[in-house]
């Protein structure tokens, strides 16, 4: 089904990107930005957005911001952002944007399929992007810096008790070996979380993304170490 | 009696039992909850979700061991460990690994005196109050210095140039890790499994049940648990059991040993728990010497863990160390074994709650630290320092006269050679209490090692309650008994899981799939 661009899709400045193909395999009419809500989308873009061309919904925006987790840190802030508004605070449901079908496929209008989501997968899927928007956990602390889905769990629907190996975290933060020189011990520096007598261990035995994180140390030892960041208040 | 009457009515029940219930289990297959229920029958799985040749469990010595040498063999072999991180108590140890021999010959460089394999197995069995099984502990003392070897040459490992000579041991053979913590071994156990082709180690894998098939047939493979997803994995080869003793089990470590109630702290991780133990009872593996627990008498007072200065203690008595009390006096032979150390001090009175280590510089750069290393301790408040005798029993609150008494009397007993107190074997290398500055460490008991387990035989394979081989099943390392009999020898334990460990690989891998 081909839709026709809205007048008020269209911003004035210095140049104009043609326009990608309007081919939409919509099983579900999703969202329209522009004659549902922002009826002046000028208002909802930075000042110095460009132009852009294209259908009425999200897949315009993605023609640029691509959710993908090697692409550059922006596009997760552009997922990020608008997961937040739309999701958290307009609380619109998932098929608002995007094209969902149970048991086949999860995507945005013009765009491949990133996964195919099962019932549970669409129960937690809401469920835990209003807990990484709002939560005392680390994903929100991640949330916060508009850190999206994708930068823990790649381009693909994040599945079920996935679990990101240690790169995921380094990309942002840096060796362990970074990461020990910036966390000397609260009372004496060798009891560094990060120079500890396990060697390196995963990021995730401490670090909880999704539930109150946990200094393993005080498994075993008796004593101060600095509050772990999204810990139990 | 023919004992093959009980065996045949035995496994014809479970049969029968096992059709009765396979309807009605068929609908939970892979329910984990069931599994943890209680013993009982379940149908075997109809499919399997992941094959390999050997399957292991646990990530310790043992395990880690095991899976080198499977790997090595061209076994695909993969680990299951439970815990979120590798290397279980083993990667916690105190870095101590017992062999009466090395490449290095560090006891013939340092001049310490004679070893050989009958000694040390004279040693270990009389440690263990002739409870251990000879043939078994021949097995890891003999392969002990050729475990060392491997890891230093295949694995990077790296020990210091000492020797200590612990409680129980007649001979100077306790080797200490560079890292004075287990990892110093568990981390070249992993690289030479790695670099043999071992699968990625698997975390957060707990096994919840064991298959084997039916009417005395093989092990088949396991249940596990990983997150909210259960699977069957499937051995073709052979099931390797390498996951450790039960300390951190409290209703399986009082039902042998009601004594070591919820009171006491003990020096090993979470995971110490026996379930495998009784997954193995219940496809018929035999167990002995269940309530042999031993108690590591010089813990931290307060946590109960094993740090680096609760090992002083234990290598410190070859270098001259002495074990006080609050009160000033000497209570045991410093060369007693762990279990009448830990037995004197909690003979000591109800409110006694540590008794000390005192130690000079010199004795402690014997045993391989130095004194950087100790500062850093003394700065956290885990032990203390002093030029004196006198300021160590201040800063520990020990009674001072008797303290400086009881060291001028030790002084004079190293000169003599004789403890008249106590009948301490004196040796030239230890060293009297004379120039500081000294040292002070607390310490007190706190559950360490399970000594009983699963009965294995000399080549690893799992025996069950008739005596009989269980096909295609090994165990090794904590989790089997009869090796370590009632108390087991300090750093023995490494050298035993590391060699067992060996042993079962390579069976394993040489079974037909």
């Amino acid at each position: 089904m081909k839709r026709i661009i809205p007048h008020c899709f269209l911003f004035l400045a210095a140049s104009v990107i043609p326009l990608m193909s309007g081919i939409v395999a919509a099983q579900e009419p999703p969202g329209k930005c522009a004659t549902e809500c922002h009826t002046d989308m000028r208002t909802v873009l930075p000042e110095k957005h460009m132009i852009v061309e294209g259908e009425d919904n999200i897949s315009s925006c993605m023609q640029c911001h691509l959710p993908s987790s090697e692409t550059r840190r922006d596009t997760h802030v552009f997922s990020a952002k608008v997961h937040k508004k739309h999701f958290s605070e307009k609380k619109l449901e998932c098929s608002y944007c995007h094209i969902i079908d149970v048991g086949k496929s999860f995507s945005l209008p013009g765009r491949e399929s990133i996964g195919v989501p099962d019932e549970q997968t669409m129960k937690f899927l809401p469920e835990i992007t209003a807990e990484w928007a709002k939560s005392p956990f680390l994903a929100t602390i991640h949330a916060k810096k508009d850190v999206a889905c994708s930068s823990c769990h790649g381009d693909k629907l994040p599945v079920l008790d996935d679990k990101p190996e240690n790169a995921v975290c380094f990309k942002c933060h840096g060796s362990y070996e970074q990461l020990a020189e910036k966390t000397p011990g609260k009372d004496h520096i060798s009891r560094n979380p990060h120079a500890s007598h396990l060697g390196v261990v995963n990021c995730r035995l401490c670090h909880k993304a999704h539930e109150a994180s946990i200094t393993y140390c005080l498994d075993c030892h008796k004593f101060e170490m600095n509050p772990i960041p999204g810990g139990k208040q | 009696m023919d004992k093959k009457l009980p065996r045949r009515s035995f496994l014809k029940g479970a049969i029968a039992s096992a059709a009765v219930v396979g309807a009605s289990m068929a609908m939970d297959l892979g329910a984990a909850k069931e599994a943890k229920a209680g013993a009982k029958l379940r149908a075997l799985p109809t499919t399997w979700d992941e094959t390999f040749d050997v399957v292991v469990i646990g990530s310790g010595f043992a395990g880690l061991s095991a899976a080198a040498e499977a790997a090595k063999a061209g076994a695909k072999t993969v680990i299951l460990e439970k815990m979120p991180i590798y290397g279980g108590n083993s990667i916690i140890n105190g870095g101590l690994m017992a062999a009466w021999d090395d490449q290095m010959h560090l006891r013939q460089k340092l001049g310490y005196g004679d070893d050989s394999v009958a000694l040390h197995v004279e040693d270990t069995v009389k440690g263990g109050d002739f409870f251990p099984i000879p043939e078994l502990v021949k097995v890891f003392v003999e392969g002990s210095p050729d475990a060392l070897n491997w890891m230093i040459n295949e694995g990077g490992c790296k020990v210091r140039e000492v020797l200590a000579r612990a409680g129980g041991h007649s001979a100077y053979r306790t080797h200490i890790c560079e890292e004075y913590v287990g990892r110093g071994y568990v981390e070249p156990l992993r690289k030479i499994a790695e670099k043999n082709g071992m699968q990625p180690l698997r975390l957060e894998s707990e096994v919840t049940w064991i298959w084997r098939a039916a009417d005395g047939g093989p092990a088949l493979g396991v249940e596990v648990k990983q997150g909210r997803k259960v699977s069957n994995i499937r051995a073709t080869r052979a099931l390797v059991l390498a996951a450790g003793g039960f300390s951190r089990d409290l209703k399986m470590r009082t039902e042998h040993y009601p004594f070591l109630t919820e009171k006491f702290v003990s020096t090993n991780q979470k995971g110490a728990t026996g379930e495998i133990i009784r997954f193995s009872q219940n496809i018929g593996a035999d167990t002995l010497q269940m309530n042999f627990i031993q108690l590591y008498p010089y813990a931290e007072p307060g946590s109960g863990i094993l740090d680096e200065p609760a090992l002083y203690p234990f290598n410190g008595p070859g270098a001259g160390v002495l074990y006080v009390t609050k009160a000033g006096k000497r209570f045991i032979s410093e060369l007693a074994r762990r279990d009448e150390v830990s037995f004197a001090q909690l003979n000591l009175g109800p409110d006694v709650k540590a008794t000390y280590s005192i130690f000079s510089l010199e004795m402690l750069e014997k045993i391989g630290t130095d004194k950087g290393r100790l500062q850093g301790f003394v700065d956290k408040k885990r032990i203390v320092v002093s030029d004196t005798i006198g300021g160590i029993a201040d800063q520990l609150g020990i009674d001072k006269a008797a303290l400086e008494e009881t060291v001028k009397k030790n002084n004079e007993m190293l000169k003599n050679k004789k403890d008249p107190e106590f009948n301490k074997p004196i040796t030239p290398q230890m060293l009297p209490l004379e120039k500081g500055p000294f040292y002070g460490i607390p310490q007190w008991p706190s559950i360490h090692h399970t000594m009983g387990g699963l009965r294995i035989n000399a080549k690893a394979q799992v025996i069950d309650v008739f005596g009989e081989i269980i096909p295609k099943l090994y165990a090794a390392g904590e989790i089997t008994g009869g090796i370590h009999g009632s108390n087991r020898l300090g750093s023995n334990a490494t050298s035993d899981a590391i060699v067992f460990g060996r042993v079962a690989g390579r069976n394993a891998a040489t079974e037909k799939a």
